[in-house]
């Protein structure tokens, strides 16, 4: 008798080891920039998704999280995007997830055109990132004039930088910033940390509309998968694109829901979001192989203003980087 | 000669070692994206230093930087001078400056870089944080330097009917050099740290910091290990000159 318990025994733990092996799947890793990008994969936050781990870091640092392998999917800027490819990542861009969401903010009336800039100073985050370059690019486009300094001068716009969004909120409460170049959510809550002195003034996106002649803002930030990833886990990318798509805009009907979901994942940037809000993130989805052109353009028209000692893009990417549409197939 | 022989072996097998451990940290790590070789961090130390048009960006920047820091060392070294002198020669004057000094000692500077980048704007801003760190370093190096002069030598030069200046000039200033001097040469890499690293947090224009901060918006590693390798250098031959100030000025 005791043998046969032991037998059994015996038996009932191999088949316990057993459960352990088979087709385990290892979970995606999927990562995003606090912000605005954060905000499109709220709907997947909330619903969650089968062997997925979300989380939400530093802007400055999700080139860092693909660069080093951590993110299997991600959200980032698709100028860095472009460039780690360049440098031989092994990445690729599934679509394009936002169309621009920088505001030009500041104190006193909105400006009828740029060109009303002139002899004021605008601040932005970071020389050398993407609201500096396209904003750059959008007083070439215009014919005005710029130089980098926190200096005004006359028939010129003065542009200087700051390294965190809240030096400008600061700045311009305080008035010793008159205008400065952010992304949402932080434009729309400038009036409320600065007691109504400053509000959001103009578009960037309907700018560069207008400079360029797109009709959808500019690509500000896209998917990339990494490549491998995607080789073996075919259907699951097909799956999350597909997922992603019917739930980016998500926000602009359930905005509370959505703001507890992107900050269960380790968002602390959103101070607060609205269905206003969410649809100035003008956040969509479209994939890379169909907006190649549009991606290109901006490229180009970023390295067009770079100065000596900038590469937001470096090489421009081949076709292998702008993926189809996985959900097409 | 031997002995001085010797120590420059000793030098050189230090610098080496940290060479080695770098590259064989980097072929353990296999990325090069993200830890590039040394040879590749000279490759580019090489690019920045002599090829344009970049040269002309990095001499541009580094100059910049060299100057912010020797700027702050100077006007610290200045006012921790003219301090810790009068505070010797007035004793309730040391006994007020020393709750001021050990708050400025302890103030954190990221709260000091982050309020002067409002008052100060970018490009001053890297002087006066590195300024108002190494002043307290260097007014209790010389307080203690002065403190370690044997009054003996004081009241003798008195005795023979010296003013102050005299005091100054043949008995404080003598003997506290040999026991200050190594603080300010610490003082003076320490200056160039500070300021680099205030630049990159105050997007200052024409600095190593931003050169810096470029680095990790672009992802150019090897650039930033370059960058750093021009920083290390030129501290240590700040220190370097502090140290023929320290020989020259011996007895």
């Amino acid at each position: 008798m005791k043998k046969l318990v032991t037998a059994a025994l015996a038996a009932l733990l191999c088949l316990c080891m057993l459960a352990g092996c088979g087709d385990k799947t290892q979970k995606a890793h999927i990562y995003a920039p606090d912000g605005a990008p954060a905000i499109g994969l709220a709907k997947l936050m909330h619903d969650g998704m089968a062997d997925t781990q979300f989380t939400v870091v530093a802007p400055n640092t999700i080139g860092g999280h693909v660069l080093n392998g951590d993110a299997d999917i991600a959200i980032m800027p698709t100028n860095a995007a472009a460039l780690l490819y360049g440098k031989g990542v092994d990445i690729a861009m599934l679509g394009v997830t936002n169309f621009g969401s920088l505001y030009l903010v500041g104190v006193g009336e909105t400006p009828d055109s740029l060109a009303a800039l002139k002899g004021q100073v605008v601040y932005s985050i970071g020389q050398g990132n993407v609201p500096d370059l396209v904003f750059r690019y959008l007083l070439k486009s215009a014919g005005i004039e710029y130089v980098l300094s926190d200096i005004k001068q006359a028939d010129k716009v003065s542009l200087a930088y700051v390294s965190e969004g809240t030096e400008i909120v600061g700045g311009l409460k305080t008035g010793a910033m008159q205008y400065g170049v952010v992304s949402e959510p932080a434009a729309t809550m400038v009036a409320k940390q600065t007691n109504n002195a400053a509000q959001k003034l103009l578009s960037i996106q309907t700018l560069y509309e207008s400079a360029t002649g797109s009709t959808h803002g500019f690509p500000q930030a896209a998917l990339v998968v990494k490549k491998s990833f995607l080789k073996n886990n075919a259907d699951y990318v097909k799956n999350f694109t597909a997922a992603f798509k019917a739930g980016v805009a998500w926000a602009e009907s359930e905005p509370d829901a959505a703001l507890a979901a992107i900050k269960a994942a380790g968002s602390t940037a959103v101070g607060a979001l609205n269905q206003s809000i969410a649809k100035g993130c003008n956040l969509g989805f479209t994939a890379a192989a169909d907006c190649k052109e549009q991606l290109l353009a901006f490229f180009t028209a970023l390295q067009e203003v770079a100065q000596t000692g900038e590469t937001p893009v470096g090489k421009l990417p081949d076709d292998a980087f702008f993926l189809a549409d996985p959900t097409a197939e | 000669m031997r002995k001085q022989a010797k120590n420059i072996v000793y030098t050189f097998l230090g610098a080496a070692s940290i060479v080695v451990v770098w590259w064989i940290a980097a072929a353990i790590y296999d990325k090069p994206l993200l830890l590039p070789t040394p040879a590749e961090a000279l490759r580019e130390l090489g690019r920045e230093l002599f090829v344009a048009p970049r040269r002309a960006l990095f001499w541009r920047s580094f100059c910049g930087s060299l100057w912010r820091s020797l700027a702050a060392f100077a006007a610290a070294g200045v006012l921790a001078g003219v301090f810790a002198f009068a505070g010797k020669a007035f004793a309730p004057l040391r006994r007020i400056l020393a709750p001021v000094v050990g708050v400025l000692r302890a103030v954190p500077t990221m709260s000091v870089i982050l309020l002067l980048v409002l008052w100060a704007g970018g490009d001053r801003t890297p002087l006066f944080v590195s300024g108002l760190v190494i002043f307290p370093v260097l007014y209790s190096g010389l307080e203690g330097a002065l403190a370690a002069v044997p009054v003996e030598l004081e009241e003798t030069a008195r005795l023979y009917g010296g003013n102050a200046w005299h005091t100054f000039a043949h008995v404080y200033l003598p003997l506290s050099a040999p026991s200050f001097l190594p603080v300010a040469g610490g003082a003076a890499s320490l200056t160039l740290k500070l300021t680099v690293a205030a630049e990159v947090l105050a997007q200052t224009r024409n600095s190593i910091g931003m050169l810096m901060q470029q680095t990790r918006v672009y992802f150019e590693i090897g650039r930033l290990m370059a960058l750093t390798v021009a920083v290390v250098v030129a501290s240590l031959l700040l220190e370097l000159i502090i140290y023929a100030v320290r020989k020259a000025v011996a007895y």
